[in-house]
């Protein structure tokens, strides 16, 4: 693993929690110019597509450690605050689950 | 004269070696790298956040540099009232860590543009524009694939109230037009300063515009505003 | 396990080859011994077409410090300076995949550069696409340059020059080779070359996945679609940019002894040429190197091409201060092995044997093949033109399409000849703060060599419609071409790299284009006094059998000792503008036939190599001399294509007052549009010309003053007369995307 992120860890995973999937979405902010999103509407447009509005953004996926569920909220809310979204021009969502799966760690491609 | 002008180094800084020459080799002043780990910039008079692509530009530009160690002592630098010039990259950290308001989005084009601009400066009460008088047009060149500036209306309008919005984007001859303004940016806005006047983020590139062999020197009158800078103890 | 019946097919071995492997081995190899012969008796590894031929080029002069067999050439500049540089291809990924394929590319040629020891500096491509009117090809293009742009920029390398061209032989297997120059003192050189036995085996940057596995492998066969689905490599420039930093520190010290980037058929090759070139063994366990997936075998890990990764052979003594710098950069350094002394890589997994083979059966056992070639009646039948099938253009001066101005128009505004700038404004171009001719200024690019006085110029070219209509001509107007544009910028031409794109070479037609094309340009290299110093061979690209029209890409690199002293294209007001060189235009294979009349041939413009020297050294010494500042080369589209690109650049008109100097069969199609080597155009002050020309006189060379620059119209009274800012849209026009 290439070390980028060796900048301390203040929301690390404690040990004995209960896992969480959290599904954080990105998204401009109403008002603030979309160029992405412009761009694949009209590419859709030009497909024949009669589509309105595209916000283009961002899909993070995490997996937590919390005790709780409001524990997991509050969590990935203050990464969200912090890091994930940047407030002068993004909104966030975010959707979390208990994680059912078996293994340690994030599963990837 | 005395004290130093600290360049950061991200990982991903790409930048830093240009302006690092431009001012020890152009300008000539003691210039070092204070890589992002450092956390003391005891004795530096001014600090320059450089051009490049810092932690890759994932997630937003700037987002991740702005909380390496470094940039603590770079507030706290800021808040004494020292000199701090971000340039692309580094204006984008500033905006990012709240030492300038807005934000820099991807170009209206979506795509990188690499080019030479043209700049009308405006408010110019600023410790890095002590050699340019307001209304000047200068020459730089950008390179940037996420350059459009934003901010909200309320906000737009107090920059423009205080004198913070530095420069814009402009033709030849200083007009505003819109095909001068290469990336979309909220009123043609290339620079801008924060309230006191010592920080100052700008998008185009003054390191590499210091000599007429390479397309011009504009950006260096601009640089050696910071031999005022270097006469003033912070 | 035992290899079964026809196994060796699945790495693209043949069955005779196969026979040599057991034979030269002297048994059976295990399963990950035939996947590394497979990759090391590729075509892309092992050189087995093009080896025999390639021995023809000249690779040696004075100046040359490293010729081919290293990761890149380098040649002295001067001031204790050394230029390193080379030319990749990365065709098949980037016709599967072309943001990644495009930028693995570039990323791969800037590892070539830094592992030699010297900082990168520049970047330069050279492009091919079928027409742009198919989608496909416009995604190609606009997914090509965005890889090269979103690499390049992220490292911080200028990319400084290029060319791209479009023909529908480019369809379905595009072109994408990536030049880089780096700058090192002599001193500092770097060879890839194990030595001494005890020394270390570290591995730095990526961790390895199963991306890449078998490129090499797959760009030696003519399926790239098939073959390269699901291996895609993904490039990481951020972490090639910490890789280089780190590099680059740790050769300023003595710990490391060589250094070897992963490319193509990843650390099976990395390891092998490191210990062939060294003369040494190495001893590997692959349970010792880090992965970025679970589960990968022993045969993968030893193929994989995961990008952005380095083999360092380190003095066991400085491995602790090799790691110690590499985890400043965020990297971490994994000792896998040493250097044996027994002349064997030797892979263990987990302290159990897996291959065992001495380095040399990889490399100087690799199978070479001498093929007869033969030309194709197709090709043949198209160089054998008749003029007189073809109507001449009328003599009017009216826009008009049919006349010479509208014919200009129309040629601007040839994807071929159009201007580039929609490309290169998304490539950073101004970073290092060295470029002193930027793209779509000059020729060739400049770059100012810090703390020095000097500068080098670099540029990439080949006509590939004339490789078509004659691989051995088109090849010597490759190496004249580029030469030609680096005079016109003041730059000694020194020396070359190449990138030889050609379909399959076990048809006879596609072996007969390969080594005409060696040989033309083996003897342009000669006459023209610049050795090849690096290069790299891409064969197979074809679709369906129908392959690529042949790009022997020429890079050439040149010094200008005083860079001050440098030219572009744009004149002044009242400058007088003379033709250098004499050569009769030909329509030949000419971008004319082409784009007006959908042909694509004729014989390329004879290319009198003693003629074209003597034109080069005038130009370049009078740009040196601080006379010329003006110079451009006449290209495609001949005289009048020539003229418009300067005073669209210049924003300047010009008046021709002389007649036109007619071709070889007097039309007006062939003087205005005629192609020829050895043509530049130069232009300057009144006093500076009568200098410039009271110079000539004595030397064989012919130069013609056709007029003078001025005013807003391109005018050629009973020709041509056309506003600049006409030119400059017909040449905006020619590629999509222009942004401005």
């Amino acid at each position: 693993m290439t070390k980028i992120l060796d900048m301390g860890s203040p929301g690390a995973v404690g040990s004995g929690a209960r896992r969480w999937l959290a599904d954080v979405v990105v998204t401009p902010k109403p008002g603030v110019n979309d160029p992405e999103g412009e761009t694949i509407r009209g590419g859709l447009r030009s497909l024949g597509f009669g589509v309105d509005e595209v916000r283009a953004g961002r899909f993070i996926r995490l997996v937590v450690a919390a005790s709780d569920l409001a524990e997991a909220e509050r969590s990935v809310t203050s990464m969200c605050e912090q890091l994930l979204a940047n407030p002068v021009i993004q909104t966030y969502s975010i959707t979390i689950v208990e994680d059912e799966r078996a293994g340690t760690g994030p599963t990837g491609g | 004269m005395s004290g130093w002008v600290a360049v950061l180094s991200f990982p991903g800084s790409n930048g830093d070696r240009d302006a690092l020459s431009a001012f020890r080799d152009d300008v000539g002043v003691e210039a070092r790298l204070v890589d992002h780990r450092e956390t003391a910039l005891e004795g530096a008079s001014a600090v320059v956040l450089p051009g490049g692509f810092s932690y890759g530009d994932h997630l937003r530009c700037g987002a991740i540099a702005r909380f390496a160690p470094v940039m603590a002592s770079v507030r706290s630098f800021a808040n004494r009232g020292g000199p701090v010039l971000g340039i692309c990259n580094g204006f984008q950290i500033l905006t990012e860590a709240h030492l300038l308001p807005g934000a820099l989005l991807r170009n209206r084009t979506l795509q990188f543009h690499c080019h030479w601009t043209h700049l009308r400066f405006e408010g110019c009460d600023n410790a890095w524009l002590s050699n340019i008088q307001p209304g000047e047009v200068l020459r730089l060149p950008v390179a940037h694939g996420d350059g459009a500036f934003f901010a909200d209306l309320e906000t737009l309008d107090r920059l423009e109230a205080n004198g913070q919005v530095i420069a814009r984007y402009c033709d030849v001859d200083g007009r505003l037009s819109p095909t001068s303004n290469p990336n979309g940016s909220s009123r043609a806005i290339a620079a801008i300063s924060n309230e006191d006047g010592n920080v100052l983020g700008l998008m185009p590139h003054p390191e590499r515009a210091t000599s007429p062999l390479i397309g011009g020197d504009d950006g260096l009158r601009l640089l050696r505003s910071v031999l005022d800078v270097l006469a003033v103890p912070v | 396990m035992a290899i079964a019946p026809g196994q060796w097919r699945e790495v693209a071995l043949s069955d005779d080859e196969y026979r040599l492997l057991v034979d030269v081995l002297g048994r059976e190899p295990t399963p990950l011994e035939l996947g590394m012969f497979g990759a090391m008796w590729s075509e892309h590894c092992g050189y087995k077409h093009s080896r025999p031929l390639l021995s023809q080029l000249p690779t040696e002069a004075q100046w040359v410090l490293e010729g081919p067999g290293e990761n890149a050439g380098a040649i002295d500049v001067g001031d204790g300076l050394a230029v390193v540089f080379k030319v990749e291809s990365h065709n098949h990924p980037s016709a599967v995949e072309p943001y990644e394929g495009a930028a693995t590319g570039v990323g791969g040629i800037v590892r070539d550069i830094f592992t030699m020891g010297a900082r990168p500096i520049a970047l330069l491509n050279s492009l091919r696409f079928g027409p742009l009117d198919l989608p496909r090809n416009r995604y190609l293009l606009d997914n090509v340059v965005g890889g090269i742009g979103g690499y390049g920029n992220c490292l911080g390398i200028p990319t400084v020059g290029g060319e791209v061209f479009f023909d529908p032989s480019f369809n379905g297997n595009p072109l994408v080779n990536a030049m880089c120059i780096g700058v090192t003192e002599h001193g500092a050189l770097m060879r890839a070359r194990a030595s001494g036995p005890g020394n270390v085996i570290m591995l730095v940057g990526a961790d390895t996945g199963r991306d890449g596995l078998h490129g090499a492998t797959f760009a030696s066969v003519d399926d790239p679609t098939a073959s390269h689905r699901g291996v895609i490599q993904v490039g990481n420039p951020f972490l090639e940019k910490l890789l280089l930093e780190a590099c680059l520190e740790l050769l300023q010290g003595d710990d490391v002894v060589a250094m070897q980037d992963l490319g193509a058929a990843g650390l099976t090759s990395s390891v092998v040429e490191c210990a062939s070139r060294g003369g040494v063994g190495a001893e590997i366990d692959v349970a010792l190197v880090p992965r970025r997936e679970t589960g990968m075998s022993a045969y993968e890990v030893m193929l994989s091409e995961s990008q952005e990764r380095m083999l360092l052979v380190v003095r066991p003594e400085g491995a602790a201060r090799v790691r110690s710098v590499v985890e400043r950069w965020s990297l971490h350094a994994s000792q896998i092995g040493q250097v044996t002394d027994d002349g064997v890589v030797r892979v263990l997994d987990g302290g159990t044997i897996v291959a065992e083979v001495p380095a040399g059966l990889f490399t100087d056992c690799c199978p070479t093949y001498v093929r007869e070639g033969a030309e194709a009646l197709e090709a043949t039948a198209r160089r054998s033109l008749d003029l007189t099938t073809i109507p001449d253009l009328p003599g009017d001066a009216e826009a008009d399409s049919q006349s010479v101005a509208g014919c200009l128009l129309h040629l601007l505004a040839s994807p071929n000849i159009a201007s580039r700038r929609s490309i290169y404004e998304r490539y950073d171009h101004t970073i290092l703060a060295n470029t002193v001719v930027a793209p779509g200024v000059g020729d060739a690019a400049v770059l100012r060599l810090r703390g020095t006085g000097r500068g080098i110029a670099a540029a990439i070219d080949c006509n590939s419609r004339y490789c078509a209509l004659d691989p051995y001509l088109g090849a010597m107007h490759a190496v004249a071409e580029a030469s030609r544009n680096l005079v016109c910028v003041g730059a000694k031409p020194l020396a070359i790299t190449n990138c030889l794109n050609f379909g399959n070479p076990e048809r006879p037609s596609g072996y007969f284009q390969l080594s005409q094309a060696v040989a033309g340009m083996a003897a342009a290299c000669r006459a023209l006094d610049v050795p090849v110093v690096s290069g790299n061979v891409s064969l197979y690209n074809e679709t369906g059998e129908i392959p690529v029209m042949p790009t022997p890409a020429v890079g050439a690199v040149g010094v200008l000792e005083d860079v001050r002293n440098h030219a572009s294209l744009r004149w002044h007001d009242g400058d007088v503008v003379v033709l250098v060189g004499g050569a009769a235009p030909s329509l030949g294979g000419s971008e004319y036939l082409s784009r007006r009349h959908g042909l694509t041939a004729g014989s390329p413009p004879p290319l009198d190599l003693e003629q074209e020297l003597l034109v080069q050294r005038t130009v370049q010494g009078a740009v040196e001399a601080g006379l010329i500042r003006t110079a451009h080369d006449c290209g495609l589209g001949g005289l009048a294509v020539a003229l418009a690109e300067m005073a669209i650049a210049s924003g300047i008109g010009v008046s021709i007052d002389i007649d036109v100097p007619a071709g070889q069969s007097n039309r007006r199609d062939e003087a205005w549009f005629g192609e020829a080597p050895g043509r530049i155009l130069v232009a300057g002050a009144e006093k500076d010309i009568q200098t410039f020309l009271a110079l000539v006189e004595g030397k064989r060379v012919t130069a013609t003053r056709l007029g003078t620059a001025g005013g807003s119209r391109l005018a050629a009274p009973g020709w041509i007369d056309v506003e600049v800012a006409e030119l400059a849209a017909a040449h905006t026009s020619g590629l999509p995307g222009s942004t401005q």
